[in-house]
């Protein structure tokens, strides 16, 4: 070997090496970008929901505590919103208890798919409106479809808008705090033309079973159910004990 | 586990109390080297101050300064440590 | 090798070396960010730059990781080695704002504690269930501890043995981390690319592993050695190139016999007293054997750095019969001057004490 390259660090002067520090410089910057995109790119869609997070609107409507919290609203056509509270929490079950089928006034921030519209409701915002212009109670839909369904268990407000992508293995254990907090559990079921259907979770009495779900967040599942339908909302009143890791 | 968390945050803690005052005073007593350190170096050490507290604590009693490195030849050498001239 | 501790001994060299460095950094995770948020405008922006940060700080691993075999197989990577552990600290920092943000976002706002969440929340025993946010947590804690001791104080305070047991455990955190990145991510993204890469990151790391660790299985064979003497054949004279030292197993452990300045061979322990580099791989320059990971000098005949600085190592006492080179298996302790032994040019070498 008639060159023998022995580098020594503190002895090495860059200045006598200019070609070879700029090849290097922008070899790694040309390689990072590359990969960078490469990476960023092939990422799996994150889903489209927005979470006009900051944003505080008040919304006037009629609330409904059962089977989950949501109001429907008198401005927008009757338009209908899933209530939340703040950070990983759903809506105080004594509050929707106490406003049940009460026209209210209420301040929030909107989160939506576009298909389904969520208030994280600013705390303590809510109050009794009494006056003109009520809204009709929704009717729930009744002779109910009995189904079986595949999908992944989420938390509604993630998915729906917080956080984009609000599913699968990463998504996890935020979503079993969420569920675990009050926050309304939802299946999403994709069809076979990639669509991807919603479906809030209650018990067969239309009670709440987010505590029987935790378990099975985030992985794929197949629940039987009676689907109905209130207010354009559609839910599953599932049984707890047909829930099976596919 | 909660329990080990809470034990594990204390024990952060006094490490934190501990490294200020001895990367201020005690770092000299046991590394000669460290006498004359720079500010820079004395925040660079910080972190494993904390991490090592009760080791550096130990040394610090004792002014006890960085012992040699264990290996088969530094063990294993014939006769004291000394030269024998140049 | 500083007589006196500073944050960190700057030098032009380094100072290139952070700039690519940094910059590379930058420019993978803008345009990371850029063409997610052009291509997914919807992506939460936490989640983007979680993602964005992960990875760059996942890739830096892998860089970190093959250096140090690429440069055993070709001495043109040896550069890279030399301010490998910025490039520590800098994947602790980048690991650390990628664990903040990502606990932030998936734990904080519950009723629980963010960091039992993190160790609770996700734990569970089948494959889609698998909890991976742990292990990610586990791999920080390990490259922090590694990353707060990267200073030479603590290299110098804990001795170079224990200091590169210590952080030996970046196999562990770097395992802990492949499991982090199977049981999380790839069980989301659907891309084939993403599992193709990581399964090629892991047979890079091990692969020049095995492949640097198979070329230098020479090096750690031990030498034939005579009782009556107490001392080892070593190698014929002739196969010594001067300046170039040759290793070979003496008493368990490395040592360096290095023919130079013509005639002179002299036989030192091959462990440098910083970060126990190779100094069987070094050369002869400027008067002293040089350590090829961060330019250590030793004396050959002493095994003693020149003033001030104030490193050791032990050294062995060499002769020379027959045409071969002898070197006694019992070491002098570190410092110790020993008579070089001499080459006899018109013999071909022969005895000489």
């Amino acid at each position: 070997m008639s060159e023998d390259p022995f580098f020594i660090g503190w002895e090495a002067s860059p200045e006598r090496q200019t070609s070879s520090w700029r090849i290097s410089l922008w070899g790694s910057l040309v390689l990072c970008v590359m990969l960078g995109l490469l990476l960023a790119g092939l990422q799996t869609n994150p889903g489209k929901g927005i979470f006009a997070f900051g944003e505080i609107h008040r919304y006037r409507g009629l609330l409904i505590s059962d089977p989950v919290p949501f109001l429907v609203s008198k401005e927008s056509g009757g338009h209908v919103y899933l209530l939340v509270n703040p950070l990983k929490y759903g809506f105080s079950v004594d509050l929707a208890r106490e406003h049940h089928l009460q026209q209210v006034s209420l301040q929030g921030s909107l989160i939506d798919d576009g298909r389904n519209g969520m208030i994280e409701v600013f705390p303590g915002s809510i109050s009794n409106e009494l006056g003109s212009g009520e809204v009709p109670r929704p009717a729930l839909s009744s002779a109910g479809t009995h189904l079986q369904l595949r999908g992944e268990i989420v938390d509604s407000k993630c998915h729906l808008g917080v956080m984009n992508p609000g599913r699968f293995k990463p998504h996890r254990a935020c979503a079993i705090q969420c569920i675990a907090g009050g926050i309304p559990p939802m299946l999403v079921v994709q069809t076979s033309n990639g669509a991807l259907r919603h479906y809030l979770l209650v018990g067969p009495k239309g009670e709440t079973i987010n505590q029987t779900l935790l378990e099975f967040v985030a992985e794929p599942v197949s629940i039987r159910g009676t689907y109905r339908t209130i207010a354009g909302l559609h839910l599953l009143y599932a049984d707890p004990n047909s829930i099976e890791r596919l | 586990m909660s329990e080990l968390l809470l034990l594990l945050g204390m024990y952060g803690l006094v490490g934190i109390l501990f490294a200020i005052p001895f990367v201020l005073l005690g770092v000299r007593s046991i590394d000669p080297a460290a006498s004359q350190g720079t500010v820079g170096f004395k925040i660079l050490i910080l972190p494993g101050c904390v991490l090592f507290w009760p080791w550096l604590l130990a040394r610090w009693i004792r002014r006890k300064p960085p012992s040699e490195e264990w290996s088969a030849h530094r063990q294993g050498a014939s006769g004291k440590a000394g030269r024998k001239g140049e | 090798m500083a007589v006196s501790y500073q944050a960190v001994g700057w030098n032009a060299f380094k100072k290139r070396y952070d700039t690519i460095m940094a910059s590379g950094i930058v420019a993978f995770l803008v345009s990371f960010v850029g063409a997610g948020s052009f291509l997914h405008p919807e992506m939460s922006l936490e989640i983007l730059l979680m993602r964005g940060i992960g990875v760059s700080a996942f890739l830096l691993l892998h860089l970190i990781l093959v250096i140090g075999p690429l440069a055993r197989l070709d001495r043109r990577w040896l550069p890279l080695l030399y301010n490998r552990r910025h490039m520590g600290v800098t994947l602790f920092l980048l690991a650390f704002a990628h664990g903040v943000i990502a606990t932030l976002t998936y734990h904080v706002g519950s009723d629980m504690n963010p960091i039992l969440s993190v160790f609770t929340t996700d734990a569970g025993a089948r494959m889609t269930a698998v909890p991976f946010q742990a292990f990610g947590f586990l791999a920080l804690a390990i490259l922090f501890v590694m990353a707060s001791t990267s200073h030479d104080f603590w290299l110098a305070n804990l001795t170079a043995p224990l200091w590169k047991t210590l952080h030996m455990s970046v196999y562990l955190a770097y395992g802990l981390l492949i499991a982090h990145v199977v049981f999380g991510v790839l069980q989301a993204e659907r891309s084939p690319v993403y599992p193709l890469l990581v399964g090629l990151g892991i047979l890079a790391v091990a692969g020049l592993h095995l492949l640097s660790g198979w070329r230098g299985r020479d090096l750690d064979r031990s030498p034939a050695f005579d009782e009556k003497s107490g001392y080892l054949a070593i190698c014929r004279v002739d196969s010594l190139v001067e300046n170039q030292p040759l290793g070979a197993i003496v008493n368990g452990e490395r040592v360096a016999v290095l023919r130079y300045e013509g005639d002179k061979v002299s036989c030192v322990s091959g462990v440098c007293q910083h970060q126990n580099g190779p100094l069987a791989e070094g050369r002869f320059v400027s008067g002293c054997l040089t350590c090829p990971w961060h330019g250590y000098q030793y004396r050959p005949a002493d095994g003693t750095s020149p003033a001030p600085f104030t490193e050791r190592i032990p050294t062995f006492d060499v002769r020379i019969e027959a045409g071969m080179v002898w070197v006694r298996s019992t070491s002098n302790p570190a410092g110790t001057y020993t008579v070089p032994a001499a080459i006899d040019h018109v013999r071909g070498g022969r005895l000489n004490e």
